[in-house]
């Protein structure tokens, strides 16, 4: 039997396919294309088990030998005459650290220049691993270590609680939300693979070596000047990364998207979370005036309605319990446990009969924070003036409700300072923003607000529910209108 | 306490969502990897983009799928690297709009029904109008073994005269220029002539982001070279070299005769070369007396210094190299443009030796087998369609009868489109390309698709703009899922694998070509055409005696294990072979042409071809006062985006939405601001755009990517004459703010 077996001879499909015709031959080669060959047995297959990288001689110049020493860092070096637009290790990034669809850790831009002689130059960067993070300092719950040794700024996945809150303080726009996992995620500077003596994946897969690691003196002494034009200045973070050139850069030159007015992210839980937490404050407040009950409760569906809301904004709200350990550096920390207290206090106020007075201080010292928490992230449009504001704002007309007159007025005030540009000092982003990009949203909270203002004697239900509509509508502004400070852009 | 809270539960260092970034060692050479995608095995691949021919190693699951890549380390044309499209090659395999099912009049129907429409229609158009009224447009995108299987089922099995490919569109010029010429369609260069010229001029040409990785291998230069770029805009190329010489758009051929005109004042002519291996100098050099530069710079728009700047350098260069690419290949005296080129590097003796020659660099990643073995425009391995014994020689090595061959040869691509305006075709076949998009004055496509009696679209998507215009799509499987062998811009044949499962009822071209054979009923002239390999064989004994003798090589695993070989190769180089050292790179057999002063022409001697240069087809006036450019926007777009669209990776790389380039000047003028919306209009249609104010482009000119779909709505339909190639370089438009 089995001798017989053996003088069969194997056929491959397609020589076997080679006597078919017809029905037959369309269901023997959709079958051969179904087949993936699993046979180890070609030279392809190249199994070579074990071996040590085959990119190693390409990228033992490009990253140190040694671990930095005290004072010092690892950091991105980044030639950027040899970039020449290749944008291979954006892509590389994404395929060595198995990231997701549209997920890399390292971006490209480019820098044009508006005069002069032709000029173009593509700018690869990823996260800077700065002296001073922001993205740390920002984080309510301490999801960011600056490693001691390597001074690589590392994420911790399974602390993040996806607030995004990184993602509004970097201003080299590095942190990403994953939206499948909830949280944050971004650049370790492939710290597993210097570990061992191999290069990130950035620099395995630049052709022309023109990004490297280096070691570099810890920053110092903070340098205002900016790491390429249409940056940040560099002393709110000490970013760590070298961007060289002996071609040197055009004064001229701009990022290429500098004219890209560029819409941001609304964040509606947190429209819902500021509005109605300052409209609390200012209803206690009130409330300590007229010493009304209903007030009490009133303010209290805001505040608990308000906070419900910001728990939306979470991507891994089972993990926000932790959200007091970041309170030394973080604004954002700070706000959490403030207004923690104003809604225990506020239910103390309705249930047990505390003063009003004192539920409404600690909303103040809450709309504070929150003032501060927009403001520490040094977006243009969130300065201090303009952000307390905005926010104060919200609270007095809240509380001015007592009067609608008062209430009327002091609404049309804050429209007025708010939306006209000679008046609210914008920089004229903030008003190509509000009246080019924005006109839409810009009239409707213009309307809105002065059929407020003419609602609120006539009816103040009415009127305070255009109120409410106007205050929203004023801060999804205040979040789609900000400049947010990137890297530039393509 | 404090320390208490910098551990867990309170400071998760760990868990499972740290986990889904592990790194692990990925064996094979590959250092760490994904722990989620780590390979059981690896297997080669040559990329399926351009024709640069980029080596990557696929990594492979216990079924053998795809799961990840890396470039080659070991492959001598990229070295461990590749650009973004070749990192996420595999992306385009898995988007959800493949085509999974023929499509018959937008419904789906099985093989057997398709097969069934496609024979029917298509025969009953023949019996009507004759067998010449079908007809096929074709691509540089699939592997040598199916446009041979294609070219042969539709000229030989058939019955069809007429086909065309995409390569039309991008080589169709070099292959001209070459053949007129040097007597074949013979690049003569090897990569390693980037590493070892000391001057280099890229001439319409921007591989920095066209062609990274041949980059590389200029920036890998040693001798610190002179790098000198012809290009109206200040591209990336351009701004990493020595020198950028920003001429007027279309006044290369200009510029180039007067280049010649200053090397023969200043007594730059290598003598011996030009009497002993060619002919016609003289003739030219009487031409070339009225291209005094002082007469013709200012209409070139450039500065005499600038000029003297650039003849200085390649009259001192030991090795000069000369680079084409789109910008000479696509334009109105495409051709002599290109040989204006190759007529410096003779007059100079600047050929045949490392770091020399003129040299174009290809578009597609098998534009160079199509030029082969396309069956298009050559009949099977260079021959010639109109010649008796090319015929009979092609005849015997397939086994048909020689009457099968037509005798005559085929249409160009734009006289395929003019012959379905005119009624003379009535049935079109086309394959892996999208017409609807990238043919020039693309309207004239669309109208053309309307007038046909029955049109077959087989892609790996039904999605693209030409499949919706199709009666019955046939659903393709992609690179990656099918086997065969690409030829690169160095003339490389190398190996690309089957790692993926094709979707649905997707199948390799191949097999469609096998299915269509069978059932048209001329199955038995390819009954011998069972694999990709079986027909590989066949073509080289079809190759045997031409300038592309392949007959050495011996078959697929051969060429993966030298990292693919360049042709000739016969089988005294397969003797000659150096072998490769275990554990270094491969041994770089590079191979060049024409070392030994012989050229493929019958007396052995390449010509000087010249013509006097014209003007543009359609200059700038009073109502469209801009010249209108197009090109390649960015390394990680591909033609139509049929393929690079589809990944995420790659949108992030260029801007989303349409940006015209403008000078700062022109701007001003016309009161335009950065990023603000305009129309651009040309005489054919107009298309909206946002303005990118920037010095990269010349005041007067206004440049556009091919990428996006409406931009060839623009483009002015005009034709080298010898090539037949579109113009897609220079129109008349206008700008105006919206």
């Amino acid at each position: 039997m089995s001798s017989r077996t053996l003088a069969v001879p194997v056929f491959r499909d397609d020589e076997l396919s080679a006597a078919l015709t017809g029905k037959a031959l369309v269901a023997s080669l959709l079958r051969e294309q179904r087949k993936l060959d699993t046979a180890a047995t070609r030279f392809s297959d190249w199994h070579e088990d074990g071996d040590s990288p085959a990119m190693e001689r390409h990228y033992r110049q490009l990253i140190p030998t040694t671990q930095p020493q005290r004072g010092e860092q690892y950091a991105f070096e980044v030639k950027v005459d040899d970039c020449t637009g290749c944008k291979a290790c954006v892509a590389a990034c994404h395929s060595l650290n198995g990231l997701d669809d549209e997920e890399s850790w390292r971006s490209v831009g480019a820098l044009i220049s508006p005069g002069g002689d032709g000029y173009q130059q593509t700018i690869t960067s990823a996260c800077h691993h700065c002296e001073d993070p922001a993205c740390a300092n920002g984080c309510p719950v301490l999801a960011y270590e600056k490693d001691e040794v390597t001074g690589i700024v590392k994420h911790l996945d399974d602390q993040c609680i996806g607030c995004s809150y990184c993602i509004l303080k970097c201003p080299y726009d590095v942190p990403k939300l994953n939206v499948r996992l909830g949280i944050v995620r971004k650049c370790d500077m492939c710290t597993a693979r210097l570990a061992v003596g191999e290069a990130p994946a950035c620099v395995q897969a630049c052709p022309t070596s023109a990004i490297g690691i280096r070691i570099v003196p810890r920053v110092t002494t903070p340098t205002n000047s900016p790491l390429l034009p249409d940056v940040i200045g560099s002393d709110y973070t000490r970013p760590t990364t070298k961007f060289v050139s002996t071609r040197g850069i055009p004064n001229a030159a701009r990022a290429a998207d500098a004219g890209r007015l560029q819409i941001e992210h609304t964040h509606w839980p947190l429209v819902v979370m500021l509005v109605f937490t300052q409209v609390a404050t200012g209803l206690f407040f009130a409330a300590a005036i007229v010493q009304s009950k209903n007030l009490v409760w009133t303010a209290n569906g805001f505040l608990n309605a308000g906070l419900a809301a910001s728990v939306m904004h979470l991507g891994q709200p089972l993990r926000a319990w932790r959200c007091f350990l970041g309170w030394r550096r973080s604004w954002l920390s700070r706000e959490i446990l403030v207004f923690g207290a104003f809604a225990a206090s506020g239910m103390a106020t309705a249930v047990f009969g505390l003063p009003a007075i004192l539920t409404a201080i600690i909303g103040l010292v809450g709309v504070a924070c929150s003032v501060m928490v927009y403001v520490d992230t040094r977006r243009p449009l969130w300065n201090r003036g303009m952000t307390a504001l905005r926010f104060l704002g919200t609270t007095v007309i809240a509380a001015a409700m007592v009067s609608p007159y008062l209430a009327a007025s002091i609404l049309a005030a804050k429209l007025f300072w708010t939306i006209t540009p000679w008046v609210a000092k914008q920089d004229t982003h903030a008003s190509l923003m509000h009246w080019v990009a924005l006109p839409r949203w810009t009239g409707s909270y213009i309307l809105t607000a002065l059929l407020a203002v003419v609602a609120l004697p006539l009816s103040p239900i009415i009127g305070a529910a255009l109120s409410l509509a106007a205050e929203m509508l004023e801060r999804a502004l205040f979040f789609k209108a900000v400049r947010a400070w990137r890297m530039p852009g393509i | 306490m404090l320390n208490a809270l910098n551990t867990a539960p309170f400071r998760q260092r760990i868990g499972p969502m740290t986990r889904q970034l592990l790194l692990e060692p990925g064996n094979f050479g590959l250092g760490k990897v994904p722990a989620n995608s780590k390979p059981v095995s690896v297997k080669k691949a040559i990329c399926g983009y351009c024709a640069t021919g980029c080596g990557l190693k696929i990594h492979l699951n216990a079924e053998g799928q795809a799961v990840n890549l890396t470039p080659d380390p070991d492959h001598p044309v990229n070295i461990g690297m590749a650009c973004p499209k070749g990192w996420e090659a595999l992306t385009p395999l898995a988007a959800h709009d493949r085509a999974t099912h023929p499509l018959l009049q937008g419904r789906p129907v099985d093989w057997p029904k398709a097969l069934e429409a496609f024979c029917d229609n298509f025969k009953a158009i023949q019996s009507r109008h004759g067998k010449e009224s079908v007809a096929f447009l074709s691509t540089g995108q699939i592997m040598v073994e199916d446009m041979a299987f294609l070219g042969s089922l539709a000229k030989f099995g058939m019955g069809m005269i007429h086909g065309d490919g995409n390569t039309r569109q991008c080589m169709a010029t070099s292959v001209a220029a070459y053949k007129q010429s040097f007597g074949f369609d013979a690049p003569p260069f090897t990569y390693a002539d980037f590493e070892e010229s000391d001057v280099l001029v890229f001439i319409g040409s921007n591989p920095a982001i066209a062609h990274p990785i041949m980059w590389q291998r200029v920036a890998q230069n040693p001798h610190s070279p002179e790098i000198i770029v012809i290009d109206p805009r200040a591209t990336e190329t351009a701004m990493a070299a020595t020198q950028h010489l920003a001429i007027l758009p279309k006044t290369d051929l200009l510029l180039l005769y007067c280049i010649a005109h200053d090397l023969i004042c200043r007594g730059c002519v290598d003598s011996a070369f030009v009497e002993a291996h060619t002919t016609g100098f003289n003739e030219f050099a009487d031409f070339i007396q009225d291209y005094d530069p002082r007469v013709h710079l200012p209409a070139i728009g450039l500065r005499r210094v600038v000029f003297d700047r650039c003849v200085d350098a390649i009259a001192r260069g030991k090795r000069v190299s000369m680079w084409w690419t789109m910008g000479v290949n696509q334009g109105h005296q495409a051709t002599r443009t290109a040989q204006a080129i190759i007529n410096l590097c003779l007059m100079t003796g600047n050929i045949g030796r490392p770091g020399t020659g003129p040299n174009s660099i290809t578009g597609q990643c098998n534009a160079m087998g199509s030029r082969l073995f396309s069956n298009t425009t050559n009949l099977l391995g260079g021959h010639d369609f109109t010649n008796a014994a090319h015929r009979e020689k092609v005849a015997s090595a397939l086994d048909i009868p020689a009457d099968s061959i037509p005798s005559q040869n085929s249409w160009a691509y734009d006289q395929i489109i003019e012959g379905i305006h005119q009624g003379k075709i009535k049935g079109l076949w086309m394959i892996a390309t999208n017409a609807a998009h990238s043919w020039i004055h693309q309207d004239t496509f669309a109208e053309a698709a309307k007038k046909l009696e029955f049109f077959v679209v087989q892609d790996m998507y039904a999605t693209t703009e030409t499949a919706r215009l199709a009666n019955l799509i046939l659903p393709a499987a992609g690179w990656g899922e099918k086997e065969g062998t690409f030829i690169n811009a160095e003339r490389r044949l190398g190996v690309s694998r089957k790692v993926s499962s094709a979707p649905g009822q997707a199948l390799a071209d191949f097999s469609i070509f096998r299915l269509i054979a069978d059932a048209w009923g001329c199955g038995n002239l390819f009954r011998s055409w069972t694999s990709p390999e079986a027909v590989f064989r066949l073509l080289k004994k079809v190759s045997a005696g031409q300038p592309c003798d392949i007959t050495g090589m011996v078959g697929y695993e051969m060429l993966d294990g030298h990292g693919g070989l360049q042709w000739p190769f016969t089988g005294s180089d397969l003797l000659e072979l150096p072998a490769k050292s275990d554990g270094q790179l491969p041994s770089r057999s590079e191979r060049r042409l024409f070392a030994d002063g012989k050229f493929f022409t019958p007396d052995q001697r390449a010509r000087f071809l010249f013509e006097p240069p014209q003007n543009l087809p359609e200059a700038p006036d009073e109502a469209f006062q801009f010249v209108l450019l197009t090109g390649r926007g960015s390394s990680a777009q591909w033609h139509t985006e049929t393929r690079t669209g589809k990944s995420a990776i790659l949108r992030k790389l260029y801007p989303d939405i349409l940006l015209v380039e403008l000078h700062p000047e022109d701007a001003a003028r016309l009161r335009i601001a950065d990023y603000s919306q305009v129309s651009v209009e040309t005489r054919r249609g107009n298309v909206r755009a946002r303005a990118r104010v920037t010095t990269t482009i010349q005041p007067g000119q206004l440049f556009l990517p091919m990428h996006h779909p409406e931009v060839n709505r623009l483009t002015l339909a005009v034709f080298d004459p010898h090539s037949r190639q579109p113009g897609y370089k220079a129109c008349a438009a206008t700008i105006r703010p919206t």
